[in-house]
């Protein structure tokens, strides 16, 4: 499955809980609007980690990564490169 | 001196106009301008109908305005209701009906998130912190706009009328039933846990104070109280920070931040990826952590990565503000038991009652924690029977014609007389330093159509406490998936509150009694 894809379907079955993100774009701001917060942003971590098989750095941990899912996409394919 | 949380900026602002009392990012207000600005408003409020006692909403984001709202509210004599300005529609809805809310302080932006409910509800008035017109669609109340309330006229600081028995807040927290009840803190509740923190910790006018938790929750009270109190500068945590902890050291780091305040799951988060280590942490002089238990792997790595600092656990349920304190020493490399919660505060009495009503006096004897005196809350919001059940006449020590608190915590003591936390009598249980009543959670959950049978179990978890599942069973002929259980839930109850986890089953196990069987599903979810 493409990385994005992958991520998308993550987000969308996993973390969304309220019914205005159901349809949310690959650009659609995570952070701000709540989509993510410390619990999921610790749940996303662990499914990058055990079905990406990357490490996320405690640097790379910071709002620019994963502001949207274009974001987390480029920032794990990055490090697959 | 009045014992009214107002008089501290009133106090504060005359002994240091100047000096900084808040900091948000770009955005700062020196002693003087706050005292000013929240004299404008108070008397706004006055002026349009805000009576002594009367509840004001603030449903706002971390900012300087919140606080300018807070001592506002205070200096109209009037009492704050902070509401989580994430929480679903639907319960902010329930607590302005609850308690009766007039005026909603609020700004533009978080007024579109309250679909309909302004003009369903019983608010008169709605004053945004900004200067857009625009509020959600539908509502006919026109918002009075902040420069409006600013440009007001007002003669001189609006008189103290409140008196120290007063009510100066309520704070909501979850409920077994179903909705949400309300806290009922006076002035002099406030006080005697300010006092003894400002005597206790010697917090002075040097201190930079952070503020991590949300002004709904009651480790705020100490930040922003305390702070005013001694004359200190007051530093919010903007609210997605938590989730970067890199970016959290770093803001604790250029804020020079003196006494930082949170849940320890923020900190065992530090510690895991913030590399505190790495940091110039000069200006900490101590942290401070309650709300639930610091794992202690955790807490010694913290201890060893930010050496030489003041820790303190500090402990107690919004009923009483805090009651015990506990000031942690180096821990021992092999130590996995928990740290204790500590000793008395002043001015206030705790004992462990054992299940036959036995007062605890030795080491190693368990029973419930109660608490007596000035710190212990005046009840529930309208709501005498939840309060008679928790806030009982002192039947256990004779000549104390008081009612004390019944914390439904289950403690024991150790050999050095410090109270050692268990668990709880009953089925609340904690997540991320939040209260959460298993009951809430079920009853939002039996409220859907499709749900024939719930039950909600919480599963022990090294970092934030417990993490919430539901295990569900469906009626006939219904199919659901965990993302519209959860999507559901959202719109009832806080996201903390929302289940992490969502199991379908068949049906549920029962014991012999015919009660879902929540020990074998936990042992289900555990192994």
């Amino acid at each position: 499955m493409e990385i994005k894809e992958s991520i998308r379907n993550y987000i969308k079955s996993e973390l969304v809980n309220n019914k205005d993100h159901r349809e949310l774009s690959d650009s659609d701001q995570l952070i701000e609007s709540g989509v993510i917060d410390s619990l999921g942003m610790m749940k996303l971590i662990g499914f990058l980690e055990d079905n990406h098989s990357v490490q996320i750095d405690d640097m790379e941990l910071v709002p620019e990564n994963f502001s949207s899912i274009d974001a987390i996409a480029s920032l794990v394919e990055k490090k697959m490169a | 001196m009045s014992y009214v949380l107002q008089q501290l900026l009133i106090t504060s602002a005359e002994k240091y106009p100047e000096k900084d009392a808040v900091i948000f990012g770009d955005d700062k207000i020196t002693y003087a301008e706050l005292h000013d600005k929240t004299n404008r408003l108070a008397s706004f409020m006055t002026q349009n109908g805000v009576d002594r006692g009367d509840r004001v909403g603030i449903f706002l984001n971390k900012s300087v305005e919140s606080i300018i709202c807070i001592f506002s509210i205070l200096k109209a004599n009037a009492v704050y209701v902070p509401l989580d300005p994430v929480a679903p529609a639907a319960r902010i809805s329930y607590i302005i009906d609850n308690c009766q809310i007039k005026c909603l302080l609020t700004s533009s932006a978080k007024s579109k998130t309250l679909p309909d409910i302004l003009s369903k509800t019983a608010v008169e008035t709605i004053i945004v912190t900004d200067n857009r017109h625009e509020v959600a669609e539908g509502i006919d109340k026109k918002p009075i706009l902040w420069e409006e309330v600013l440009a007001a006229r007002y003669a001189g600081v609006p008189e103290i009328r409140n008196i120290s028995s007063d009510l100066a807040y309520i704070l909501y927290t979850s409920g077994s039933t179903g909705t949400p009840k309300g806290v009922m803190i006076s002035h002099l509740n406030a006080f005697t846990f300010v006092n003894w923190v400002v005597d206790y910790l010697k917090v002075d006018e040097n201190d930079i104070f952070s503020n991590h938790a949300p002004l709904h929750f009651d480790l705020s009270i100490l930040d922003i109280f305390c702070c005013m109190k001694v004359g200190g500068t007051l530093c919010p945590v903007p609210e997605t920070l938590s989730m970067f902890p890199i970016r959290l050291s770093t803001w604790i780091q250029d804020n020079r931040i003196s006494v930082w305040y949170s849940v320890p799951s923020i900190l065992s988060m530090m510690v895991l990826h913030g590399q505190p280590d790495q940091k110039d942490f000069s200006s900490l002089r101590m942290i401070i952590f309650a709300g639930e238990v610091f794992p202690v792997k955790y807490l010694r790595q913290l201890m060893t990565l930010i050496p030489g600092k003041q820790y303190i656990n500090l402990y107690g349920p919004t009923e009483t503000n805090v009651i015990t304190y506990y000031r942690v020493p180096p821990i021992p490399p092999d130590q996995t038991k928990p740290i204790p919660i500590g000793k008395c505060c002043e001015n206030m009495e705790v004992f462990a009652v054992t299940k036959e009503g036995k007062i605890v006096t030795e080491a190693g004897e368990e029973g419930e924690l109660l608490a007596r005196g000035t710190c212990v809350a005046r009840g529930y919001w309208g709501a005498e029977d939840r309060t008679g059940k928790v806030f009982v006449p002192n039947t256990f020590q004779k000549n104390f014609d008081e009612k004390i608190y019944k914390t439904g915590d289950l403690v024991a003591l150790n050999e050095d007389g410090d109270y050692v936390y268990i668990g709880r009598v009953d089925h609340m249980i904690k997540s991320r330093g939040y209260r959460i009543e298993i009951g809430e959670i079920e009853a939002a959950l039996y409220t859907h159509p499709s749900v024939s049978e719930v039950a909600v179990i919480a599963i022990p978890d090294d970092l934030i406490t417990n993490r919430i599942k539901a295990v569900i069973t469906l009626k006939a002929g219904h199919f659901l998936e965990a993302t519209d259980v959860r999507m559901y839930c959202s719109e009832k109850i806080p996201k903390y509150m929302v289940p992490e986890i969502v199991e379908f089953r068949q049906s549920l196990p029962k014991t012999s009694t015919g009660k879902v069987d929540k020990p074998a599903l936990m042992r289900d979810s555990v192994t």
